[in-house]
C-alpha cells in the first residue's frame, strides 16, 4: 500500500533523486507485490504436480525427472525455482525448463506458456500426448489450454478445461477440480 | 436385624442363590458394558478417523489452492453426522506454525482455537487431529471433535438391556430356586418337626422320616437311632423302677428311701399299714412322729450323723404303730452314690424286732436274777464254809490228842473239803462278778492295767525271777477291772506254769480290723494242743496235781469277760516250748457296747 | 464288835488270846445293836465309847457302814480306831472303808492267818496310843 502512495509524488527533478532512491526503495516491495502473485502461481504449478496423474508413456522410464517447461517469457523467476527445489512428485524430480522458442520439447509434463506467445493454438494441438498445459488469461482454455490462471476477486483462481486434460491422457484429481473457479468438460 | 446365621435355612438359600447370581449378573454385566464402552470407542476413533481422513484428503485442494471456501465447504457436509459438533482446518505457514484456514461450527458452543491445538484430545468428547498431507507432506491439520452422545446412547441402551435381562435372571432364578429349595428345606424342616414334637410330649416311640439319602438322610437315621437309643434305655428303667417297687413292696420289712438330705422320698406299703397313715403325711420328717420320746434324740443326733458323714445308719428304736403301741425296729440305711462319689440317695430298711428284743430283755433280766442269786449265794456260802475249814483246823491242832489214826484222818478229810469248798466258792463268786460289773464306755489304757497287774503279781514274779515286758499297749473299750483280771491271769500262769527256765512273758498288740488282738507269750512248760479249747471251761485242770495251785477257773474267767466285750480267746502252744495266750478286744465304743448287749444274754 | 455269825466271834476271842491282848470283847449281833450302844454312850457321858470297833459289814438290820457313819457322827466316839472285819473282797468295799478312814481286814480262810488278826489289832491300839 505504501507502494502506490509514493508512485504519485514523481512531480520535481529536484526530489527526482528522491522519487528514485524512494522507487528503488519500493522495487522490492514491488517485487514483493508483484513476487505474491506469481509466487501463489508458482506454488499451484507445482501442487497441479501433485494433483496429476500423467500416463507412463509421458515419462522415459521411472526414474526420469518432470519437468515443469516455461515457454516464452518466465514471470516466476527464481521463486518457482525455489520452491520446485527437491520436490519429488510419484518418484520424479520436479525441474523446470525454461524455452523460449516453440516447439517445446517432447520431455515436458508440464508447460506454461506465455499468455502473449503466438499461435497458441497451433502450439498446443502440435503437442503430444501426456503435457499439461497451462497459462494465464480467460483465454486460454478457448485455444485448446487446459488451465487457466486466472485472477479472481483479488485471489488467484483457475479455470480447467478437463476434455482437453482427459484428451492429453492426464488425470486430473478431484480435488484440484472442485477447487477451480470453473470446469469445463 | 437379626444376624445372618440365624435366619431360617430358607431365608438364607434365597439369599444366598440371589445374591451370587446376583453378584455374577452385575459382574458379567458391568463387565461387558465396560468393555462394551472401550471397544465402541475405539469404534468411534477410527471412525472419526477415518472420517477426518476423508475430510482432511477432502481439504487438501482447498489447502493447496488456499481456498477456504472449498474447505469450508468441504467441512459444512459434516453437518450429516451430527454427533460432529465441530471441525478446523490448519493451514501450515511455517515449519511451526500453522492458522486457521476454515472451520465447522455447528453450535455456539464451539469454536476453532486460532492456533493449532495440542494432540491430546481437549474438551468434552472427542477430538482428533489429523494431519493433511500432500504429496508426503504435512500442508496443514484438521482438527475434528466429535461428541460422545453416541457411546452414551449406545451406553444407556446396552445397560437398561442388561438391567432386564439382569432383573429377568433374578426373577427366574428365584422362580427356580422357589421349585428347587424345597428338597433342602423339606428334609430339614421335617426334622425339626420331629425333634420339636419329641421335646414337646416326650414321646421317644415316634421316629422321623428318611427323604433323602445325603447328610440330612444320614442325621435322619442317627436321630432315629439316637431316639431308639433312649426309648430302650427308659423302657429298661422302668423295668429296674418296676422291680425296686415289687421288691420293697413284697418284702415284709419297711423300705425307705432319703434325699441326701435326709427327707424321706419314699416309703414301702408296709410302712402305711403299720402307721395307719397315708405317705403324705409321713413322708419328708413326719415319721418322727412315730418314735418313742425316749429313743427320738439319739435318734435325729445319728441319723444326721449318718447323713453328714456318709456313714451307714444303724439304730434301734421304738416306733408307735396304729393301735398306738411301741414296737422294737432295728433300722439301717446306706449310702447310694454317683460315679464321683456325691451321695445320691440312702436306701434303708426298718425291720421289727420287737419280739426279739423282748425275748433279750427277758433273757437278760432272768440271766442278771440268776447272776445276782449265784453271786448272793456265793456270798452267803463263804461264811459257813470259812467255819467249818476254820474249826476242824482248831479242832484238829486243839484236839487231836483226843483223836485216834481214823478220827484225825476223818478231820483230815473235813479239813480238805474245807478247803476246797472254800477256794471254789471265792472263784466262784469271782467268776460271777466278772459277768456282773458295770460296763463303762470310756476307754482304758491297757498299759496302766497291765503295770497295775504287774504290781499285783509282783511276789510270785519275783519268786520265779520272772521278767515281764510288753508292747506299747492302747486305749482299749473294756473295764479296767476286767482287763485287770485277764492280765493277772494270764500273767499269772505264765508265771505259774513256768518251766525250768527263768520264766519270760512278753505282751504284744496288733490291730486287725476293728479289734486289737492281744498276746500274752510265755517261755513255759505249754500246752497239749488236745486241751486247747478245754481249758477255758470252768474248773477244768489239766493238771491234778498240787504242783500248781489254782482251780482252774482262771482262763474261764478271762474267757467270760473277753466275750463280753466281743473278743475272742485262744491259745497257741508247743508242749516244751512255750505257749502264747490270744484275745481281742475292740477298739471303738460301738462294738464294745454292742457286744454287751449281746453277751448278757449268756 | 459287831458280828452276827457266832463262830467268827469265836475266832476273834481266840486271835486276842493268842496275842494275849487285854481286852474285853463285847459283842453286838447285829446294826442296830451297835448303833444302840454307840447312841448310849453319846446320851451318857458315864458311858464308855469303846476302843476299838470291830465292824462286820454284813450285818442284819444295819449294814456296817451305816454303823460306821453313825460312829464318826458321834461326838464322842468318832475318832475311835476301826477295823473293818468281812469276808467280801469288792475293791468298793476296801475303798468306802479307807473313805470312811477304817482299816480293812479280809476274813481269811485259815486258822493261822485269822490269828494274824491279833497283831493286826495291837497295831491298830498302839498306834492310838492306847495299851
Amino acid at each position: 500500500m505504501g507502494c502506490a502512495h509514493q508512485l504519485r509524488r514523481i512531480d520535481w527533478a529536484g526530489p527526482c533523486v528522491l522519487a528514485l532512491a524512494a522507487l528503488l526503495l519500493t522495487l522490492p516491495c514491488l517485487a514483493a507485490e508483484q513476487a505474491p502473485e506469481y509466487g501463489v502461481k508458482a506454488a499451484f504449478l507445482l501442487n497441479f504436480t501433485k494433483f496429476a496423474d500423467w500416463p507412463p508413456a509421458a515419462f522415459a522410464d521411472g526414474q526420469a525427472p518432470m519437468q515443469i517447461c516455461l515457454l516464452g517469457k518466465d514471470p516466476f523467476g527464481r521463486v518457482l525455482d525455489d520452491l520446485v527445489q527437491g520436490e519429488i512428485v510419484r518418484g520424479h524430480q520436479l525441474t523446470v525448463r525454461r524455452i523460449t522458442q516453440p516447439p517445446p520439447p517432447q520431455t515436458c509434463q508440464v508447460l506454461f506458456i506465455d499468455p502473449a506467445m503466438k499461435e497458441l493454438r497451433k502450439i498446443v494441438e502440435g503437442l503430444p500426448q501426456g503435457v499439461l498445459t497451462i497459462s494465464e488469461g480467460d483465454g486460454f482454455l478457448h485455444n485448446g489450454g487446459m488451465i487457466a490462471l486466472v485472477i479472481d476477486n483479488r485471489r488467484v483462481r483457475f479455470d480447467i478445461d478437463v476434455a482437453a486434460v482427459e484428451k492429453a491422457g492426464v488425470k486430473l484429481s478431484s480435488q484440484v477440480l472442485s477447487v477451480a473457479r470453473s470446469v469445463t468438460k | 436385624m437379626r444376624r445372618f446365621r440365624d435366619r431360617p435355612i430358607k431365608q438364607k438359600l434365597v439369599i444366598i442363590t440371589l445374591a451370587t447370581t446376583g453378584v455374577a449378573l452385575v459382574l458379567a454385566g458391568v463387565g461387558n458394558v465396560l468393555v462394551d464402552s472401550l471397544l465402541f470407542r475405539g469404534y468411534l476413533r477410527r471412525d472419526l478417523t477415518v472420517l477426518a481422513r476423508v475430510i482432511a484428503d477432502n481439504s487438501l485442494g482447498a489447502l493447496s489452492f488456499n481456498d477456504p471456501n472449498a474447505a469450508a465447504q468441504t467441512l459444512s457436509a459434516l453437518k450429516e453426522r451430527s454427533h460432529i459438533t465441530g471441525a478446523c482446518i490448519y493451514r501450515k505457514t511455517s515449519p511451526e506454525k500453522a492458522e486457521l484456514f476454515a472451520q465447522y461450527a455447528p453450535t455456539s458452543e464451539f469454536s476453532c482455537p486460532a492456533a493449532q491445538p495440542g494432540a491430546e484430545v481437549t474438551g468434552r468428547g472427542m477430538t482428533l487431529i489429523e494431519p493433511i498431507v500432500l504429496n508426503g507432506r504435512s500442508i496443514g491439520t484438521l482438527a475434528l471433535q466429535s461428541d460422545l452422545g453416541e457411546l452414551y446412547e449406545r451406553l444407556r441402551i446396552y445397560s437398561s438391556t442388561i438391567l432386564g435381562v439382569f432383573l429377568a435372571s433374578l426373577l427366574l432364578a428365584s422362580l427356580l430356586l422357589n421349585r428347587l429349595r424345597a428338597v433342602i428345606t423339606t428334609p430339614i424342616a421335617r426334622l425339626v418337626r420331629a425333634t420339636t414334637h419329641v421335646s414337646h410330649t416326650g414321646d421317644y416311640s415316634i421316629r422321623a422320616e428318611k427323604l433323602s439319602g445325603d447328610e440330612m438322610g444320614l442325621l435322619v437315621d442317627r436321630f432315629n437311632d439316637m431316639l431308639a437309643g433312649i426309648q430302650s434305655a427308659f423302657r429298661e428303667i422302668d423295668k429296674q423302677r418296676a422291680r425296686f417297687h415289687f421288691m420293697a413292696e413284697s418284702m415284709p420289712q419297711k423300705i425307705f428311701t432319703a434325699r441326701p438330705d435326709g427327707e424321706i422320698d419314699y416309703f414301702n406299703p408296709q410302712w402305711m399299714e403299720f402307721t395307719g397313715l397315708s405317705f403324705d403325711q409321713i413322708k419328708d420328717w413326719g415319721w418322727t412322729q412315730f418314735v418313742h420320746p425316749d429313743d427320738i434324740d439319739e435318734n435325729m443326733r445319728v441319723w444326721k450323723q449318718a447323713l453328714e458323714a456318709g456313714e451307714p445308719f444303724h439304730f434301734e428304736q421304738r416306733f408307735r404303730n396304729a393301735a398306738g403301741k411301741y414296737r422294737w425296729h432295728l433300722s439301717r440305711a446306706l449310702p447310694m452314690r454317683d460315679a464321683t462319689g456325691n451321695v445320691t440317695m440312702w436306701i434303708g430298711s426298718n425291720t421289727d424286732i420287737h419280739e426279739q428284743k423282748e425275748r433279750e430283755e427277758a433273757l437278760r433280766r432272768a440271766n442278771e436274777d440268776l447272776q445276782q442269786f449265784a453271786y448272793s449265794a456265793s456270798h452267803d456260802l463263804q461264811e459257813p464254809i470259812r467255819n467249818v475249814t476254820i474249826y476242824s483246823e482248831i479242832v484238829a491242832s486243839r484236839y487231836h490228842s483226843v483223836l485216834d489214826a481214823e478220827g484225825q484222818q476223818f478231820l483230815g478229810f473235813l479239813k480238805e473239803g474245807g478247803h476246797r469248798l472254800s477256794t471254789l466258792v471265792r472263784d466262784l463268786l469271782a467268776y460271777t462278778r466278772a459277768s456282773m460289773a458295770e460296763l463303762n464306755d470310756q476307754p482304758v489304757e491297757a498299759s496302766e492295767v497291765f503295770r497295775n497287774s504287774v504290781t499285783a503279781l509282783s511276789e510270785p514274779i519275783r519268786e520265779a525271777g520272772a521278767v515281764v515286758t510288753a508292747d506299747e499297749l492302747p486305749k482299749v473299750y473294756i473295764g479296767d477291772v476286767h482287763l485287770q483280771q485277764v492280765f493277772q491271769n494270764l500273767i499269772g500262769n505264765a508265771v505259774k506254769y513256768r518251766s525250768d527256765a527263768p520264766p519270760r512273758i512278753h505282751i504284744a498288740v496288733q490291730p486287725i480290723g476293728r479289734m486289737w488282738r492281744f498276746s500274752v507269750q510265755d517261755n513255759g512248760i505249754g500246752i497239749d494242743p488236745e486241751y486247747k479249747e478245754k481249758i477255758f471251761g470252768i474248773f477244768k485242770r489239766l493238771s491234778h496235781d498240787n504242783k500248781y495251785s489254782g482251780t482252774g477257773i482262771g482262763l474261764a474267767i478271762c474267757q467270760r469277760v473277753v466275750e463280753r466285750y466281743g473278743g475272742r480267746i485262744w491259745v497257741e502252744s508247743e508242749p516244751g516250748t512255750g505257749s502264747t495266750f490270744y484275745f481281742t478286744l475292740p477298739n471303738n465304743a460301738q462294738t464294745a457296747r454292742s457286744a454287751a448287749i449281746q453277751s448278757s444274754g449268756g | 464288835m459287831a458280828e452276827d455269825n457266832l463262830p467268827d466271834a469265836l475266832l476273834v476271842r481266840e486271835a486276842v488270846r493268842a496275842e494275849k491282848l487285854p481286852l474285853e470283847i463285847h459283842v453286838a449281833s447285829d446294826g442296830e445293836q451297835a448303833i444302840a450302844f454307840i447312841a448310849r454312850a453319846d446320851a451318857d457321858p458315864d458311858a464308855p465309847c469303846p476302843h476299838l470297833l470291830l465292824l462286820d459289814l454284813n450285818l442284819p438290820k444295819k449294814n456296817g457302814f451305816e454303823v460306821l457313819k453313825r460312829l464318826r457322827a458321834s461326838e464322842k466316839c468318832k475318832d475311835i480306831p476301826v477295823l473293818i472285819m468281812t469276808s467280801s473282797d469288792a475293791p468298793e468295799d476296801r475303798q468306802r472303808a479307807a473313805e470312811l478312814g477304817a482299816g480293812y481286814f479280809r476274813k481269811p480262810g485259815s486258822y493261822e492267818a485269822f490269828l494274824k488278826l491279833g497283831g493286826v489289832l495291837k497295831e491298830l491300839l498302839t498306834v492310838r496310843g492306847t495299851d
